[in-house]
Parts: structure tokens; C-alpha cells; sequence
């Protein structure tokens, strides 16, 4: 897939995964490489850049094994941002659909 | 914790001040730690967290862009500090001379040697990364979120694609087939000569003169003429795609 078309989209996903659940970064990796194919280091530049505008908060949480996690959980602001852009991306994908459609239907 | 990916990562970021880079890395350093608790190997998570050069230019990217921001808004701090002495000193102070004007007319200039970076920047949204130690022009948006520069780009292109590219090829198209006629009636002389070789229309060559060198002196003048049409063509080209750049950057646009 186009690496520009994957980065906008992913920020959208990282933004609604966190918002279902508080989650550290390799869990959020996971989730999201289930899914879909990415390079899953290039996560933590964008939870980093998501965290630096205040959509983010982090806290650093124990765990029964292995070293403390850094849980990344959604603040208002993010939630104001991740609205519009699920507007912004409704909007966009239906327009997309009706151009595939029509384009579709004529050939 | 120690391993080839983390030591690369750590040396791509060398320029970032110690204590930021420890942050950064630390991130990595737990992605391995908890990824080697569940049972992967090294290598797998290695493999899985992609390119450390790519990595590397996302977060120094978003580094030098957070610094920029700060020293712009402390700029503009500074105007509006500033703005209200000067109206008071100055009242009937001159209008600049815009400072648009002067970028576009520094754009035109080197516009053909840029054409080429701009098309590569459109058609090819992932460059090859650069070694760091060679610090690449920002890249990355300066005004927009990578969303939104993606919803700017995909709208773009949608656009494009059906309103822009249709006309487009076919001004090239009746370009191209102009220049072709010129250069027909510019090398008509050849067919008179060839056919005067063969034999034909001996009994008719002054006719056949005069209008080939009428045609000749068509095709030239028309070839003259297609020269500046191209350049400007090539203008308005260069022109648009720097625009359509511009806008998916956003941002200094305006």
C-alpha cells in the first residue's frame, strides 16, 4: 500500500484503538499489525508526535513480567480530534465510493 | 539491552541531545524487552519494526518541527510586541514590497531545476532514506497533520484526475500535433527534391518551388511560435504541480 495513504489512516487507528482501551506501545503494535501490514517501529514516532500535541497522555504501569509499561491513554483534546477526523474520513471514503461506483458502473 | 538495531537507532540519532535520545530509545528498548518475554526472537522484532533509517527520520523530523514551532511562535510574540511602537513611530510608513513577490519571482527562476524534485516528490511519496550524518531538508509537513495532509493529497488527486487531467493531454496532445506539422512543412523541400529524383511533376516544378518555400517559411515560423508556446506550457506545468506540492504540505502556501 502507499506509504502516505498508510500513514494518515494509521493515525486515525491509533487514535480510536486508544480511545477504546489504554494500551502500551507494543500492544498497540500488535493490534494494529494484525490488521494491517506496517512497520511497526514507525509507531512510536507517531504516538510520540500524537502525545507532543496533547491528544496523548502516558503513564508508566508495573507489570507481572518484564519491565514497567508506558501506557499511552487518550486526553479531551484527542478525543475532539479523533471526531473530526472520523468525520473528515466518512465523508472522504463515501465520496471515494461513489466515484468507484460510477466509475464501475460505466465500463 | 543491546542489539544491532537499538545501537543503529541510537547512532542515526546521535545529534538529538542526550536526554531526548534516551526517551526515544527507551520506547524500543521496551518494545524488545516485552516482545522477547513473549517469545519472539531478535531478529523477528527486528524484522517487524522495519527500517531504523526510516524511524530515525519520522522522529527527527517531528523533533526539528516541534523546535521550528517554538521559535516561530516566539517570533510572532515578538512582532505583536513590536507592531504597535512601529504604527506609532511611523504612521505613514510605506508598504513593502510584498514579500510574495519577491518568492515568486525567485521560484520562476530556478523553477526548471526544481521541476524535477517536485515531480519526484509527488511520484514518489517514500525516498530513500538518507544517512542522517547528510541532515535532509525537512520533508515532513510543517503545517498539517499527516491526515490531513493525506485527505489535502487524495482530494487532489481525485481533482486532478477529473478535471485537470482530461484538457491537460489534450493541450499536449494538439502541442505535440502542431509541432509535428511544422516540422512536416519545414522538411518539405525533401519531398520536392525526392520526387523531382524519382521523376515526377517535372512539368510543374516551379509551382512545386514556390509552395514548398512558402511551406518551409510556414514551418519555421510556426516552429518559432511552438517554442514559446512550450515554455510557457512547461511554465504553467512547473507552476501547477509546485502548487498542488504546496498545498499538500500546507502551510506556507499563503
Amino acid at each position: 500500500m502507499n506509504v502516505q495513504f498508510k500513514k494518515g489512516v494509521l493515525e486515525l487507528c491509533v487514535l480510536i484503538l486508544i480511545s477504546k482501551k489504554d494500551q502500551y506501545g507494543y500492544e498497540l503494535a500488535q493490534n494494529i499489525s494484525n490488521k494491517i501490514e506496517v512497520a511497526e517501529g514507525t509507531l512510536y514516532p507517531l504516538l510520540r508526535r500524537l502525545t507532543k500535541e496533547d491528544y496523548f497522555t502516558t503513564y508508566l504501569a508495573e507489570s507481572t513480567e518484564g519491565p514497567p509499561r508506558k501506557y499511552y491513554s487518550i486526553t479531551d483534546k484527542g478525543n475532539e480530534y479523533m471526531k473530526d477526523l472520523v468525520d473528515d474520513w466518512k465523508q472522504f471514503s463515501n465520496a471515494v465510493n461513489q466515484f468507484i461506483e460510477e466509475g464501475l458502473h460505466h465500463e | 539491552m543491546n542489539n544491532e538495531f537499538l545501537k543503529r537507532l541510537e547512532t542515526l540519532l546521535s545529534k538529538v541531545p542526550e536526554s531526548d535520545r534516551r526517551e526515544m530509545l527507551y520506547d524500543y528498548e521496551e518494545h524488545f524487552q516485552i516482545g522477547l518475554a513473549n517469545g519472539k526472537s531478535v531478529e523477528e522484532l527486528t524484522a517487524e519494526l522495519g527500517d531504523p533509517y526510516v524511524i530515525a527520520r519520522d522522529l527527527l523530523a517531528d523533533y526539528r518541527v516541534g523546535k521550528d514551532e517554538v521559535v516561530q511562535q516566539t517570533e510572532e510574540q515578538v512582532q505583536e510586541q513590536v507592531q504597535p511602537f512601529q504604527e506609532q513611530i511611523q504612521p505613514e510608513q510605506q508598504p513593502q514590497p510584498s514579500q510574495q513577490e519577491v518568492n515568486s519571482k525567485e521560484l520562476t527562476m530556478d523553477e526548471k531545476a526544481e521541476l524535477a524534485a517536485l515531480k519526484a516528490a509527488l511520484y514518489k511519496p517514500a525516498p530513500i532514506p538518507t544517512p542522517m550524518g547528510t541532515s535532509e531538508p525537512t520533508r515532513s509537513t510543517s503545517g498539517r497533520s499527516a491526515f490531513g495532509s493525506f485527505m489535502v493529497g487524495m482530494s487532489l488527486l481525485l481533482f486532478n484526475l477529473i478535471f485537470i487531467v482530461g484538457p491537460a493531454a489534450g493541450i499536449f496532445a494538439a502541442y505535440i500535433s502542431i509541432c509535428a506539422v511544422a516540422l512536416v512543412f519545414t522538411l518539405s523541400p525533401l519531398v520536392l527534391i525526392s520526387s523531382s529524383f524519382l521523376g515526377f511533376s517535372h512539368e510543374s516544378l516551379a509551382v512545386n518551388f514556390f509552395v514548398s518555400l512558402a511551406l518551409t517559411s510556414l514551418g519555421m515560423l510556426m516552429g518559432i511560435g511552438m517554442m514559446y508556446v512550450g515554455k510557457y506550457l512547461f511554465k504553467g506545468l512547473a507552476g501547477y504541480t509546485k502548487l498542488n506540492v504546496r498545498m499538500v504540505r500546507g502551510g506556507r502556501a499563503a
